[in-house]
């Protein structure tokens, strides 16, 4: 067990250098000249030439590529910003926290929802309970979150007068993109919850313990959900990798200064090293989730090396 | 928003196939039910439309949609491009049943043709990236070694790229518009697939039947073609139904973003970007695409649900 999780750790390292190839490729090489993408092709001569000696374009790319993985790797430094004139590494910090409360909040309500919505529907199967609950957690998978965070922000903000619509500065504020968020994300938890614990039901264990007098609570909560949490615990740890990569769309529409609007920000502006550092931090996030996903599931069944 | 439960899924069945029995008994049974499987396959998903209401409406409204779709420049009862400013942002009339958007078009018209990018961003790349994941599969899995080390090393790759994320790489790269997303959905979502694939042709190509037809000097391609993907048939359908309705959601995000289709292009994410501001005044302009949006993806997921039901009878209730 612990030689296949350090395989998987050794493995992770090329996986994120080629990640960071990937990225670097598709917006420095590919794309042509940096200054000429981001100010237009009007410029003065001198200023491109300014430009190009003080960002250190002259070298050719995979000298570039070296010092960029050299900085990166080495002292956490991802250039600066073109446009803001500041280290990416500042800008991704300040960030950051504002993605992780929205995460916070919106996997609490995901999990206090998801949780309790899949265990009703599956003790009670095949009820108006169930089939509310599955009804209430496909949609939530099946909505377009820029358009249920609308309709929220219109209602609430706008027609009631209750929450505020934008910013993300007092706890009010982050109420609506919470539910918007979480909603969407307890869906599959929810689901997953269910199908999990009705396959439990049906194993011989339950049956004894049905049959030596526990009582169906007991045999729900002792004996049914503990083992079969173990999918659904795998996947709350994915998508919560997810939620602090950035929910773009959430960050966009409610106006939250986090990892995905600075993300969009850099690609609107066409700021390189911006968007260049904000995907990969967010990518080697998702890499960490996909890891302990992986390596819970070892967990689960020895047998399984996915 | 990446669909969780679509990853899950894919680890999942992965596994599942990965940890099945290694000692598979060969008896006559068996053969026959490994022959069969795609007439059972075929057989269960009819007996499940017959007897699941949810999924035949579903199914039906698909078809209805795809209809619309194919048939749309016939249908709509005024151009989609034509701009009429002084009655813009207008509310339901008679002559316009869903009123105008910000330049005095028909949202009607509008949402018709629209439909015809959510399905094809739908299916199109998911019918590329499937294909994708099955080659690079059959591949990884046959070779082994090296071959196979680097392929699933790559699929690493993609999965650790959320699709919106790539997809905004993408357009920083060749620009901002439908090809964009196209490509971009196309090229990263092959990895679920080919990992199912892969899980799959290692447990088959151990099995007593592919080994006495390779001993026999059966080609290669007859092997997959006959053996390996008929039993993974039933899950690629499922991946299948799983793939389309994550991809339209991506593309009307990423549209709403502003990274995808651009004006005047009739996209669903994108009309509701340009009418949000006129909620106040001319709701159904936003209201009527996010419902499309929802009922579209809504259908695919119902059907989806009952088609993992009917083949993957290990998660049937």
């Amino acid at each position: 067990m612990f030689k296949y999780i350090l395989k998987r750790l050794l493995i992770c390292i090329p996986v994120l250098i080629t990640v960071v190839l990937i990225i670097f490729w598709m917006l420095n090489v590919l794309p042509g000249n940096p200054i000429e993408q981001m100010m237009g092709e009007k410029l003065k001569p001198d200023v491109v030439e300014r430009l190009t000696e003080k960002w250190g374009l002259n070298d050719p790319w995979i000298v570039r590529f070296g010092r960029y993985i050299r900085d990166v790797f080495l002292h956490g430094d991802f250039g600066d910003s073109y446009k803001k004139n500041r280290p990416v590494i500042d800008l991704i910090s300040e960030s950051f926290p504002n993605t992780v409360k929205l995460a916070v909040s919106a996997a609490l309500v995901a999990w206090l929802v998801g949780i309790p919505a899949g265990i009703v529907s599956a003790v009670k199967k095949n009820t108006i309970f169930d089939r509310l609950c599955m009804g209430f957690a496909l949609c939530g998978i099946s909505m377009p979150v820029f358009w249920a965070a609308m309709l929220l922000q219109f209602i609430f903000g706008y027609k009631l007068n209750l929450l505020p619509i934008s910013g993300y500065t007092t706890w009010k504020h982050m109420i609506l993109p919470a539910i918007v968020l979480g909603w969407s994300s307890s869906g599959s938890i929810a689901r997953l919850t269910r199908s999990n614990l009705l396959e439990a039901m049906r194993n011989d264990y339950i049956r004894t313990a049905r049959a030596k007098g526990l009582n169906e609570g007991g045999v729900i909560y002792k004996h049914a959900l503990k083992n079969s949490m173990m999918p659904v615990v795998t996947t709350m740890a994915i998508q919560f990798a997810g939620l602090l990569s950035g929910a773009t769309i959430t960050e966009t529409v409610f106006g939250i200064g986090g990892i995905g609007r600075l993300t969009v920000n850099a690609l609107q502006t066409r700021d390189i090293p911006l968007l260049q550092g904000s995907i990969i931090f967010s990518t080697a996030l998702i890499m960490i989730g996909n890891l302990v996903a992986d390596i819970m599931y070892s967990f689960l069944d020895p047998r399984v090396r996915v | 928003m990446t669909n969780f439960e679509k990853d899950q899924y894919q680890r999942d069945l992965a596994a599942r196939i990965n940890a099945a029995d290694g000692n598979y008994q060969y008896t006559e049974d068996n053969a026959l039910a490994e022959i069969s499987e795609l007439d059972t396959t075929w057989q269960r998903i009819k007996n499940m439309l017959k007897s699941n209401k949810v999924a035949m409406v579903s199914l039906i409204v698909i078809i209805a949609i795809i209809l619309i779709a194919v048939f749309a420049p016939l249908i709509i009862p005024c151009d989609p491009y034509e701009i009429d400013l002084p009655n813009r942002i207008k509310g339901p009339t008679a002559e316009h049943l869903l009123g105008t958007d910000e330049f005095g078009r028909d949202i009607l018209s509008r949402l018709m043709m629209g439909s015809r990018v959510s399905l094809v961003v739908g299916l199109v790349p998911t019918i590329i990236s499937m294909g994708i994941g099955i080659v690079l599969g059959l591949v990884a899995g046959f070779s082994g070694g090296k071959v196979d080390f680097i392929i699933m090393r790559l699929a690493d790759v993609c999965l650790a790229f959320p699709s919106i994320l790539f997809a905004m790489l993408v357009s920083y790269t060749i620009g901002q518009n439908l090809l964009t997303i196209f490509v971009a959905l196309s090229i990263i979502s092959w990895a679920g697939t080919a990992r199912i694939v892969r899980a799959q042709t290692l447990q088959l190509k151990e099995k007593e039947f592919v080994e006495a037809a390779i001993s026999i000097g059966v080609k290669k391609r007859t092997i997959i073609f006959k053996h390996i993907l008929p039993n993974c048939v039933p899950h690629l359908i499922v991946l299948f139904t799983m793939h389309v309705p994550s991809n339209i959601l991506s593309e009307s995000s990423l549209s709403f973003l502003g990274v995808g289709a651009q004006p005047p292009s009739t996209s669903w994410g994108l009309m509701v970007f340009k009418m949000k501001e006129f909620l106040a005044s001319q709701p159904v302009g936003t209201l009527a695409p996010g419902i499309a949006l929802l009922i579209m993806v809504l259908a695919f997921n119902f059907l989806g649900d009952g088609l993992r039901d009917a083949i993957d009878p290990t998660l049937k209730d």
